[in-house]
């Protein structure tokens, strides 16, 4: 007899994307098929739901170019050919066993970033640590400098719920596009600038979010440091400061108000090319206005100065008591839903300090590709990529490629043939997010959410954790140590994996979760509204002992000429150009590009040019242009703006190198002054229009 | 297809003036414009939620309601044939819902009720009032403000050209190489009018089946701008109120009786005269066709006007040189007027065009009937023919329609000009 089970259901589950958003979802599931993502009301910052990435999920789950079994590269045609899990596995133990026999566990780099989040992807380092350890890296391409800031002057990071923004009376976007970048953020801003609110933002693009905007102010890159230590003179020399805040809560502040004494307004006009009136104009803002939220956005702090420069704009926040108050924050980043993690970012991305741990973390995420050259003793052998596109994302993209091409074996676990996964060896078929249920925080809105499982995985798809149990097994790892550390293949398994973690916090079932979201427990709705701080004084720390211990950096915030970026001064450089490298709308980096629904929206990728850099240079619209600096080159057609800062050059980062795009080809492997973060916003590149080939014919 | 558009102006930021963007999909007017110009009846309206709506089945695929809509709601499908458009999710309301749109918008800015729920207003920048009654209303924030003060580069305060080159003048979706043949039909058919006029009244020996084969000509090329060419008959069934439907009427009634006349050599005055009547409303629909109230030029007076070509026509073929020199000299000053208007709004008049459209079209033949009746009849008809075909194709280069895009642009020309 033949059953027909005709079922509609609607799940609840959350968006892992590496976003400030991590948006509530409601999916619709037909017969096993998701048709349709809507809105998660229960989510109080993501009320209207998601972006369009977050509805393009219908097709990427489906999209007839997921790989969904594993593919072994032939050698002979490099054609990738279908394989079965057991030849899979045999050939991964093989493998492992060799490159650890012949050259030691650590000719193995186990790469990850940020694709997808979840508490299971630890499973991963249960694996590696199993088999006796691994070449990790140390560090992250995103946000570390921002963190360590932050933490060296608040102690850690968190910030008021999103939905308090609404309170401030004065919001300053300081390097952030939240139109594109974390588009339900417009919504409480919005409500505040009905209420009243000014809005000032400071960006080198007139963005989304700048033409909401009460001021914009475009400084060059990589000097937003003297600006704001060039405002807190004036704020400090026309004393509106909070003076009984400081006394109490701030350290250092008398050595700081010395120290900015030489950022005079024509000096900071000097250096970032903003007249002396709008400094004075943001400076007359930010002292009368109140309260005062500053939302940096993560660009600006991938600079080579990027810690000092988030410590100099925070100081701002600081001196004017602008903490711990409702519509009063610094909204960074905030930890308070990840409960999970014993040891937060930036602290955890930080090397071992033992070199003889277990894992031996010697390589840099943000000079990947040189410091794979360089590393020997034992050379790299093998690499394991999950979550991430090194290849398109990671800084110096010929030297990522050369590295990957020098090994020997080469396994990526991917959904889609991006450019990481085309130099596989060995592609294993990646989970998405409604395939199992994990457990996820965010860094912006509050909640810990259930990331849950909808449907089975299509095709010969395996979750990593199921990957990592049957290849431990094939290792033979002591079988209870596997079981202990890696939740068996199944959905019982891994809901009890789940429920585990979620013992220590009685309020958070997984019952209730799936639902929907739940604030995080003791949840500091306005944080630091204890006015305690989690530093070594126990005081916000302007002036910080620990800055210049760990980082070797001036314990005062400062400004530091960055590397390539900074004043133009076209005698210093042979480029003249600020390559500006930021996000777009419609991609999660390099994900969701290669979605049709996405591309539907979407154009081929271009480079930006000012108006007045387009005349001068003879460029037109349209017009192919040679992007390069020593590091490599990128050819495109070219988009005038007649608002864009002169002497900057835009390309969204993401596009991938088959599309066209590669903009890491000409971002430097250099890393942030503090938090190994990756400071490869800071490029300086020159642009050419590209000359029609020349006839090869000789007579 | 895309239901919904979002149109955006100032894309490249210039800084004197704001980036706007307009999400526009159908705003399913009260006087739907798009359902009484339908040829085919293929629009109706849902009677639960009042939605307009358009069945793929009566479509013919013709875009006259593309050219009606001035929020450029019917999109046409080339792969289907046929117009597609925002249909309010009709599925959704009946299940409870709200539209897709406004349910998915993640900033909410989109939002589906009744208008009283909020304080709105029914025009902003950009988007006119047409008095179409759209069901759209706009939350009454101040949107218009929004641009933020910044320090303009040394560029723009000295090179007012800048302005110009930053906001792009919307390119025409109607161009002559995709309505070539709306261009032939409309000059056959006032030709074919005064031919018959010629052949029945003044005995211009003319063979039957050459005017037959014209005809079918002018049929055939008409039903090549539909989508659904099998299915173009239905282009007549809302005579009622389309004027396209009494264009494609008139002229078959015309046809077919011209045909009989000229078949049976029938010598009633009456057939003659209801024929010519016939002819005459096909040509006077023409006109009232492109009529429309999205047109952005106004007014019927128009040197390829057809009433004014199908008098033209008679007059040559009945060989009378006055009415004919009149004709000819109301057109000229039409034509002219008309450039020299464009040569002020910073339009291209198409100077060389235009030369060769004065004077073998019109000074030419009228010189000639004027002073020297000898010339050859035959050289002064191939002139006019020459003449008429070349205004009536710059009549389609010309012809545009309202549309959200143009709007926008002609806020953009208000700056200019108060700049």
């Amino acid at each position: 007899m033949i059953l027909l089970v005709f079922m509609m259901k609607v799940y609840s589950t959350a968006c892992p994307r590496n976003c400030y958003s991590t948006c509530s979802l409601k999916v619709h599931v037909d017969n096993g098929i998701i048709t349709s993502i809507e809105p998660h009301p229960h989510n109080l910052a993501t009320p209207e739901g998601p972006c369009l990435k977050g509805l393009s999920y219908v097709e990427r789950v489906r999209s007839p170019d997921r790989i969904l079994y594993p593919l072994l590269r032939n050698p002979v045609d490099n054609e990738f050919k279908r394989i079965t899990w057991n030849d899979t596995f045999s050939l991964l133990s093989e493998k492992l066993t060799f490159f650890k026999e012949e050259y030691g566990s650590h000719s193995i780099l186990f790469y990850k970033a940020s694709g997808t989040s979840g508490l299971l992807n630890s499973v991963s380092l249960n694996f590696w640590e199993m088999f006796g350890g691994c070449t990790l890296t140390y560090g992250d391409l995103c946000w570390p400098a921002g963190l360590e800031a932050t933490r060296l002057m608040l102690g850690e990071n968190k910030h008021n719920v999103p939905w308090d923004l609404e309170n401030a009376k004065l919001i300053i976007m300081w390097g952030k596009n939240a139109v594109e970048s974390n588009v339900q953020e417009m919504i409480p801003v919005e409500n505040a600038i009905e209420k009243g609110a000014m809005l000032i933002v400071i960006d080198p693009r007139r963005t989304g979010t700048a033409d909401k905007a009460d001021l914009l102010l475009q400084p060059k890159p990589g000097t937003d440091a003297a600006l704001a230590l060039g405002v807190a003179r004036i704020l400090i020399s026309e004393d509106r400061i909070d003076h009984d805040f400081i006394t109490r809560y701030v350290l250092g502040f008398s050595r700081f108000r010395e120290s900015v004494e030489k950022y005079t307004p024509d000096l900071v006009e000097q250096i970032t090319g903003i007249p002396v009136e709008y400094i004075h104009k943001l400076a007359q803002s930010i002292g009368e206005i109140k309260p005062m939220t500053i939302i940096p956005g993560y660009g600006f702090q991938r600079y080579s100065n990027g810690g000092q420069t988030v410590r100099s704009v925070l100081s701002l926040q600081v001196i004017t008591g602008n903490i711990g108050k409702k519509g009063a924050c610094w909204h960074y980043a905030s930890m308070q839903s990840y409960i999970f993690d014993a040891v937060h970012e930036p602290l955890s991305l930080y090397p071992d300090k033992k070199h003889d741990g277990i894992f031996r973390r010697t390589i840099s995420t943000a000079k990947l590709g040189i410091d794979m050259l360089e590393t020997g003793d034992p050379e790299l052998k093998m690499v394991w990529v999950e979550r991430g596109n090194p290849v398109t994302q990671n800084p110096d993209t010929h030297n990522v490629l050369k590295a990957f091409r020098k090994l020997d074996f080469r396994v990526v676990i991917e959904q889609f043939m991006t450019d990481t996964a085309r130099e596989a060896d060995l592609i294993l078929p990646a989970k998405t997010m409604f395939e199992q249920s994990d457990l996820i925080g965010s860094y912006w809105n509050p909640y810990v959410q259930l990331k849950q499982k909808v449907i089975d995985p299509p095709g010969e798809v395996k979750p990593e954790s199921e990957i990592y149990y049957h290849l431990a097994k094939k290792l033979g790892f002591r079988n209870e140590e596997v079981e202990r550390k890696i939740p068996a293949p199944g959905d019982t398994p891994i809901e009890n994996w789940l429920i585990r973690k979620l013992e220590p916090f009685p309020g958070l079932t997984l019952e209730k979760l799936k639902e929907g979201p739940l604030l995080a427990p003791n949840l500091e709705e306005i944080a630091y509204s204890n006015l305690t701080f989690n530093t070594p004084s126990g005081k916000i720390e302007i002036y910080s002992e620990q800055a210049s211990d760990m980082w070797q950096v001036d314990p005062l915030p400062s400004y530091n000429e960055p590397v390539e970026a900074g004043s133009p001064a076209e005698e210093k450089h042979d480029y003249p150009f600020v390559l500006l490298t930021p996000t777009t709308k419609n991609r999660i980096h390099s994900q969701f590009g290669n979605l049709k629904i996405i591309n539907h929206f979407n154009s081929n990728p271009y480079v930006e040019i000012a108006f007045s850099d387009s005349r001068e240079r003879k460029i037109r619209e349209d017009e192919m242009v040679r992007i390069y600096n020593k590091r490599g080159e990128i050819i495109l057609p070219v988009k005038i703006n007649h608002s864009l800062l002169a002497g900057c050059l835009v390309i969204y980062n993401g596009w991938w190198i088959t599309e066209g795009g590669g903009v890491n080809f000409l971002s430097a492997p250099r890393e942030t002054d503090m938090g190994y973060g990756a400071a490869f916003h800071e490029n300086r590149v020159d642009i050419e229009p590209v000359k029609k080939k020349k006839d090869n014919y000789e007579p | 297809m895309n239901w919904r558009s979002v149109y955006e102006f100032n894309n490249r930021k210039h800084p004197f003036i704001p980036v706007l963007f307009h999400s526009m999909a159908c705003n399913h007017c009260e006087e739907a414009p798009c359902m009484t110009n339908c040829p085919s009846k293929a629009f109706l309206r849902d009677e639960h939620t009042n939605a307009v709506l358009v069945n793929p089945d009566k479509c013919i695929g013709c875009k006259y309601c593309a050219w009606a809509c001035p929020y450029d709601a019917p999109k046409y499908n080339p792969k289907s044939g046929i117009i597609e458009k925002c249909n309010l999710c009709i599925e959704r309301i009946r299940g409870d819902g709200i539209p897709a749109c406004a349910r998915c918008c993640p900033t909410g800015s989109l939002d589906y009720g009744l208008p009283d729920e909020f304080t709105v207003r029914q025009t902003i920048t950009g988007f006119g009032d047409y008095g179409l009654g759209p069901k759209v209303y706009f939350a009454d924030k101040d949107m218009d403000r929004r641009m933020p003060e910044m320090v303009v580069d040394d560029q723009f305060k000295y090179d007012p050209a800048g302005l110009s080159d930053s906001v792009e003048m919307p390119t025409s979706r109607i161009d002559l190489k995709s309505e070539w043949s709306l261009a032939v039909f409309t000059f056959l058919v006032p030709f074919l009018t005064g031919l018959f006029a010629g052949i029945s009244l003044a005995s211009i020996i003319f063979p039957w089946e050459l005017f037959v084969a014209f005809g079918i000509m002018a049929i055939f090329v008409g039903s090549l701008h539909t989508g659904k060419k099998f299915r173009s008959f239905r282009s007549v069934v809302n005579f009622r109120n389309s004027w396209l439907s009494r264009e494609t009427l008139s002229f078959i009634l015309f046809f077919a009786t011209a045909v009989y006349t000229l078949i049976s050599g029938s010598v009633y005055l009456w057939l003659v005269i209801t024929t010519l009547v016939f002819g005459l409303l096909a040509s006077f629909s023409i006109d009232m066709v492109y009529n429309l109230k999205s047109r952005t030029e106004t007014g019927l007076f128009h040197s390829s006007n057809a009433m004014l070509s199908v008098l033209l026509f008679t007059g040559i073929f009945l060989k009378a040189g006055y009415p004919v020199v009149f004709i000819l000299a109301l057109k000229l000053f039409l034509y002219t007027y008309r450039k020299i208007r464009f040569y002020h709004e910073g339009k291209d008049p198409r100077w060389l065009l235009s030369i060769f459209r004065l004077v073998p079209g019109m000074i030419f033949p009228a010189l000639h009937w004027l002073t020297d009746p000898s010339v050859s009849w035959i050289l002064i008809l191939t002139s006019v023919i020459a003449g008429e075909i070349t205004d009536r194709c710059e009549f389609y280069l010309e012809l545009e329609f309202k549309n959200p895009e143009n709007e926008l642009y002609s806020y953009f020309k208000k700056i200019r000009e108060t700049a």
